[in-house]
């Protein structure tokens, strides 16, 4: 029986959650006639729809993949598990979002990786396509699978699992991977190996079956090595050279059901000037390369009449270093609040949290206000090249405060590498200096009672960061501090928030993980493990188990620290930022001592080599 | 887009009425889900829509009686009202532009009736149920007819069987062979607060007359609202 869109038949539809989030459909989608396309790309968003459509990095790639002629690219989000059950039960394959056509029939299938508990998800989702999970066990007919995004700067853990690695910016590169399929299926030289073979020789892909890695008896690695001559020993990331002239989606699709990101997301430039020493974003998306008001201005017009949306996001790592914001937010202002249109600004810092923004920007003025002092005391925010003073902060607050506001948001990092329990003190401290700056402003809202609302993660180590070498703290020693901070916070004014240390221990085993760490993952989505970055479904318990069952010392890769002189399981892949860069600044974090901004002066981290058109890097 | 007059004058803005469908994949969004895409294809195609005042304006939008998630409609209605003057047909093209094709409006005009005269509407229910026969659509009939008409409701408070005997205008099911399909044609209660989903009627039909117990991929219910009526049953428009 076939009815409603052809596709998940509305028997089903009507018995799950938010059936909006199966049925397709939405408005600039792309559609195209499948007797002229020559390579059918299906991008899976290994989350759920609310979260994927949300994502600026799939919207751009399904933008510039859909550019290409003869290339059709299509979404697919992981169904919530409710739907998969349905799946199972009525025995229905993981279809795409556009055609509805199942995902094994496609011949490339991309992940992008955005966080490292989505893993699960993305072997999930892999098994309700019936495609094999092992990159070694997919036949000639099945499809290519193929990872990009953040995680892909370490791919290890997954490495069995994917055909092929996108590293860096994948707008000319995925485009140029499709191009290169078409022609071998054209020409005849198609085979799966071939492929495979010649695609680790195009920049920027990293085919992990083609590199050995071996391991010595201490668990370390002993050797990592390619396979053939021709490919490289390391793999260079990809980056776009010229971001006013990159593909950017100017008609992105608008969905119906809300998503967690439902607004213009306007990408103002990549890259990052500070070097806080914890951050992978702002390591790997170096060199910083802008885009000029102009282009920002025409982009941000065009989105709107093309969506409709009434909210305009400036994405980028800190949107008040980038160099010309006062004339690109003057020069939007002149229509958007005719038009009833808000910007919205999300990456403010505090010393550049000023009372012209406050006024500026509408949802400044109305929504919800969060700082990042990160840690407590000026020693440790040294320490981790923070660069924000207590100073910058309270001024921030008071110019809030005198505005109207009456309550703020702290965020904060437990288990830093050097963090003493003074540094802990030292939160509880700035939260009551917050508390004590509200009720000495005069201007204040005499109305309302002050809420500061501290929220703390767990520090995770993460590859190609100055503090990839650092172990994480065990979950007794990260409960141990939660406990003391809780007790340390007594101010009926501050509410105290913080991360599950288990949870945070199993994002720093995959986020440091080698390719042992397959084993865990295979056996773990046999056993329905998935959407572990959702407290509802994440289990420690069951993590450890399966840790037991494969063998594998979660400990190894979390609380360890890594020598310097040892192998990392991501040495192959160069993000542009060199290793004795990292090693320098890991250096003068334990002498507390600061790294200026790239805005002051080059600091040498090495990603100017990789070119592109920038306004810091000589 | 189309360009039209923006500028804010200090005429009375206009009421408008737009009579759209909502089929297909379209039916699964929500009522929230709804006002959003409306309010986006509004702007999508210029039309100088009146604002809400205060803090936070959004256009301002009125709906007909909401459709509930998994029923299709030919007949929805929304009223909003133009602050400068506009093309009718120019305005339905423009907004059909900035409309999916299973959202798309079929009219724009001047509304002579308000949404308080509705005060029914009619449904058109196709049901697809392994084994359906004429036997079993005469069940469905005879068990619509019943008085009192108990069907469970969930209300706050937990299930509760509620007579809706006297919410139920007129009905008939019987077996179309060529679908192979029980048919159930419905005129329900449809004002304010005295509004019944179909949905009640078909749990009811479910247990009452057994159809729809097999796999939810193989037999499926279609719900299909085909427009309002008067208190004195003249089609509202």
């Amino acid at each position: 029986m076939k009815e409603n869109n052809g596709r998940i038949p509305s028997g089903i539809l009507n018995r799950v959650a938010k059936p909006g989030r199966y049925t397709g459909g939405e408005y600039h989608q792309i559609l195209k006639d499948k007797a002229k396309v020559r390579c059918r790309f299906a991008f899976v968003f290994p989350d759920v729809y609310e979260i994927g459509m949300s994502n600026l990095g799939v919207r751009i790639l399904y933008h510039s993949l859909n550019a290409e002629e003869g290339v059709w690219c299509e979404r697919a989000y992981t169904p919530w598990p409710d739907m998969q059950e349905q799946m199972r039960q009525c025995r229905l394959p993981m279809t795409a979002q556009e055609s509805g056509d199942p995902l094994g029939s496609f011949d490339i299938v991309g992940f992008t990786l955005q966080y490292e508990l989505c893993y699960t998800n993305v072997l999930a989702t892999l098994l309700l396509a019936d495609i094999p999970l092992r990159s070694s066990e997919r036949r000639e007919s099945d499809p290519i699978v193929i990872g990009g995004g953040p995680c892909s700067y370490n791919p290890e853990p997954i490495a069995d699992f994917f055909d092929i690695f996108s590293i860096g910016e994948g707008e000319e590169a995925l485009p140029e991977l499709c191009r290169l399929y078409m022609r071998m299926k054209e020409d005849g030289t198609y085979s799966r190996e071939n492929f495979l073979h010649a695609a680790a020789r195009i920049p920027g892909f990293y085919v992990p079956s083609l590199y050995a890695v071996h391991y010595r008896e201490d668990g370390r690695i002993q050797s990592f090595s390619r396979l053939y001559e021709d490919i490289p020993d390391k793999i260079e990331k990809r980056i776009i050279a010229d971001m006013d002239h990159a593909p950017y989606p100017e008609e992105p699709v608008v969905p119906y059901i809300e998503t967690v990101h439902d607004r213009v997301l306007l990408e103002v430039y990549r890259g990052c000037i500070r070097g806080c020493r914890f951050c992978q974003a702002g390591m790997v998306y170096r060199p910083i390369r802008e885009k000029s008001p102009k282009t920002l201005c025409r982009q941000a017009r065009c989105l709107y009449e093309s969506t409709g949306y009434d909210e305009i996001s400036l994405i980028s790592l800190s949107i008040s270093d980038y160099s010309q914001l006062s004339e690109l937010t003057d020069r939007l202002l002149e229509w958007t609040d005719d038009a009833h249109v808000s910007l919205s600004l999300p990456s403010l810092r505090v010393d550049s949290f000023t009372e012209e923004l406050m006024q500026k920007i509408s949802t400044v003025r109305t929504g919800g206000l969060t700082f990042a002092p990160e840690a407590g005391t000026q020693r440790l925010r040294d320490a981790i090249n923070k660069n924000v003073e207590e100073e910058d902060l309270l001024r921030a607050v008071n110019i809030a405060f005198s505005a109207g506001k009456s309550s703020v948001k702290l965020y904060f990092m437990l288990g830093l590498p050097t963090e003493r329990y003074e540094d802990l003190d030292g939160i509880a401290e700035l939260a009551d200096k917050v508390v004590s700056a509200y009720y000495r402003n005069p201007d204040r809202n005499r109305a309302k009672a002050v809420t500061v609302t501290v929220s703390v993660a767990c520090f995770i180590p993460k590859p190609m960061t100055p503090f990839q070498w650092e172990a994480q703290n065990d979950i007794q020693t990260l409960e141990k501090k939660q406990q003391y901070l809780k007790e340390k916070i007594t101010n009926k004014h501050v509410r105290y928030h913080y991360h599950d240390a288990r949870v945070s221990q199993i994002e720093a085993v995959f986020a440091r993980g080698d390719r042992r760490l397959a084993a865990a993952l295979e056996l773990a989505a046999k056993e329905g493990v998935m959407f572990d970055a959702w407290d509802e479904y994440f289990s420690y318990e069951r993590w450890q188990d399966i840790f037991r069952r494969t063998g594998i010392d979660p400990a190894f890769y979390a609380n360890r620290e890594f020598g310097e002189d040892e192998i990392l399981p991501w040495d192959h892949i160069d993000c542009g930022v060199s290793r004795g860069y990292l090693a320098r600044e890991r250096e003068k974090a334990y002498r507390n001592q600061t790294t200026p901004s790239c805005a002051e002066h080059c600091n040498g981290c090495g990603a100017n080599r990789l070119g592109g058109k920038n306004r810091w890097c000589k | 887009m189309v360009q039209m007059n923006q500028t804010p004058t200090q005429e009375t803005p206009r009421p408008l009425r737009i009579r759209f469908r909502k089929i297909g994949a379209l039916q699964y969004i929500s009522h929230l889900d709804l006002m959003r895409t409306m309010t986006r294809a509004l702007v999508r195609a210029g039309l100088p829509v009146r604002y809400t005042s205060g803090y936070n304006p959004k256009p301002h939008l009125v709906f007909s009686a909401p459709l509930p998630v998994g029923a299709e409609s030919t007949k929805e209605y929304l009223d909003i009202a133009v602050t400068a003057p506009v093309d009718l047909s120019a305005a339905l093209t423009a907004l059909n532009r900035s409309l999916p094709a299973e959202l798309s409006a079929d009219a724009i005009y001047t509304p002579e009736w308000k949404f308080s005269e509705i005060a029914y509407a009619r449904y058109e229910i196709t049901i697809h149920t392994n084994g359906a026969n004429a036997e079993q659509a005469e069940l469905c009939n005879r068990l619509l007819h019943q008085k009192p008409l108990m069907v469970r409701k969930m209300t706050k408070s937990g299930e509760r069987d509620t007579d809706v005997s006297a919410s139920v205008a007129s009905c008939e099911a019987f077996f179309r062979e060529e679908g192979g399909e029980i048919f159930l044609s419905l005129v329900l209660r449809a004002d304010g607060g005295n509004f019944l989903k179909p949905d009640y009627l078909i749990g009811y039909l479910k247990s009452g007359a057994g159809i729809l117990s097999g796999s939810p991929a193989e037999e499926f219910c279609k719900v299909m609202r085909k427009g309002f009526l008067t208190e004195e049953s003249v089609e509202f428009d």
